[in-house]
């Protein structure tokens, strides 16, 4: 993977977790849809923890992780756009926000299933113990329709990486698998953090998932 | 073309003809449509809030269940509940009291197209909340636990057909 000219741009909790994305909403959608309430538990709450992980990675992670080096503000954003934003490795100002957004809907998603109940009343999320019937089915539609939402927003994902596949004849889906792409001048590479981060933020993460799925 | 702006002209005065006869319907029609699907509305909030009653004692019940304590009288309580609707629910569904009454339902077309397939999941919930109601009453836990899935298992079979999508 040490290939010249090459620098790192993803580590690799950023691409497991993306991956782990990628392979779970097509999960908790085929399990929706076919009534597999166990299992779409099961996968929810292997999404909690990743969501909570990535929450917690974005404040102590590697350089692109982190929300401090991707979030910016309109004035950015306007300058990225006229192409006047100085080259910089990772998350454009724009695509920041996407992810972003999906991030906070993902989180909004599995909150929601959480609290969620079925219309028999038989199905449901952990914490639907904690609410009543009626709000318990509110937050089910709701489950439902941001769902909708959420699929726009990969829609969105999507599209840009073909952009950039088309229009820039710039590959996106390779350095989210290697994790590192082509050097360019006055770029900086990533910075990393120990691992000890790593293990510390997914302990925690994983901790507080179990804690919601099973004591609740 | 001559032809084609014949028949245009036919066409529309047909449906003009066809639009002042449907308004003229309309109008005579207007009185007793409104009481009518006052009464159909009518029944269509009244079920609605009893079946959601009904989802919030499965709800208690499941609730209870899943609880480090379970409390045995709010199961009762539930399954009574449960047990003295069941049978009013054929009771609920009256002719006219589907979509056409102009109210948000998602009871399907199913429910008078196919009365008989709805007598007879109605009569299945009503047979499985009798005998629940009856395990319920007796108060073993475990018998409850197992009792159970075959409740929400006839809520389920009658949903899957006659509750259309939204």
């Amino acid at each position: 993977m040490n290939k010249p000219g090459q620098i790192p741009v993803w580590d690799w909790p950023v691409r497991i977790f993306h991956w782990l994305i990628v392979l779970h909403v097509p999960i908790l959608w085929w399990t929706a849809e076919n009534d597999l309430m166990e299992q779409h538990r099961a996968a929810g709450y292997v999404v909690l923890g990743l969501v909570l992980f990535r929450l917690i990675w974005g404040f102590v992670g590697s350089s692109t992780a982190r929300f401090s080096g991707f979030v910016k503000g309109p004035r950015a954003i306007l300058s990225y756009l006229k192409g006047k934003a100085p080259d910089a490795l990772g998350h454009s100002p724009l695509g920041g926000w996407s992810v972003l957004a999906m991030l906070a809907l993902l989180a909004l998603q599995v909150t929601l299933g959480l609290f969620a109940i079925d219309v028999d009343g038989m199905e449901a999320g952990p914490l639907s113990t904690y609410v009543s019937f009626d709000a318990a089915r509110a937050a089910a539609d709701w489950h439902g329709d941001m769902f909708d939402i959420l699929l726009v927003l990969i829609g969105l994902h999507i599209a840009a990486i073909l952009f950039y596949a088309v229009a820039r004849r710039t590959n996106l889906v390779r350095p989210m698998l290697s994790g590192r792409t082509a050097a360019r001048p006055g770029v900086a590479p990533m910075r990393h953090v120990p691992a000890w981060r790593f293990f510390a933020s997914a302990g925690a993460a994983a901790a507080a998932a179990a804690g919601i799925a099973y004591l609740a | 073309m001559k032809h084609l702006l014949g028949a245009a002209t036919v066409l529309s005065l047909v449906l003009v003809a066809a639009c002042g006869q449907q308004g003229g319907d309309n109008a005579s029609d207007t009185q007793p449509n409104v009481a009518v699907n006052a009464a159909a509305q009518e029944s269509i909030r009244a079920r609605q809030t009893h079946y959601k009653q009904i989802g919030a004692a499965m709800k208690g019940i499941n609730d209870q269940l899943k609880s480090g304590a379970p409390d045995v009288a709010a199961i009762q309580g539930h399954a009574a509940r449960i047990a003295e609707y069941a049978p009013q629910i054929e009771g609920w569904f009256p002719q006219g009291s589907g979509s056409e009454a102009g109210l948000k339902t998602r009871a399907a077309a199913e429910i008078w197209s196919d009365p008989d397939g709805f007598r007879e999941a109605a009569q299945l919930f009503v047979a499985r909340a009798e005998s629940f109601n009856r395990v319920a009453q007796e108060g073993s836990l475990d018998a409850i636990r197992a009792a159970l899935p075959q409740l929400g298992d006839s809520c389920k079979t009658c949903h899957d057909r006659f509750r259309g999508p939204e």
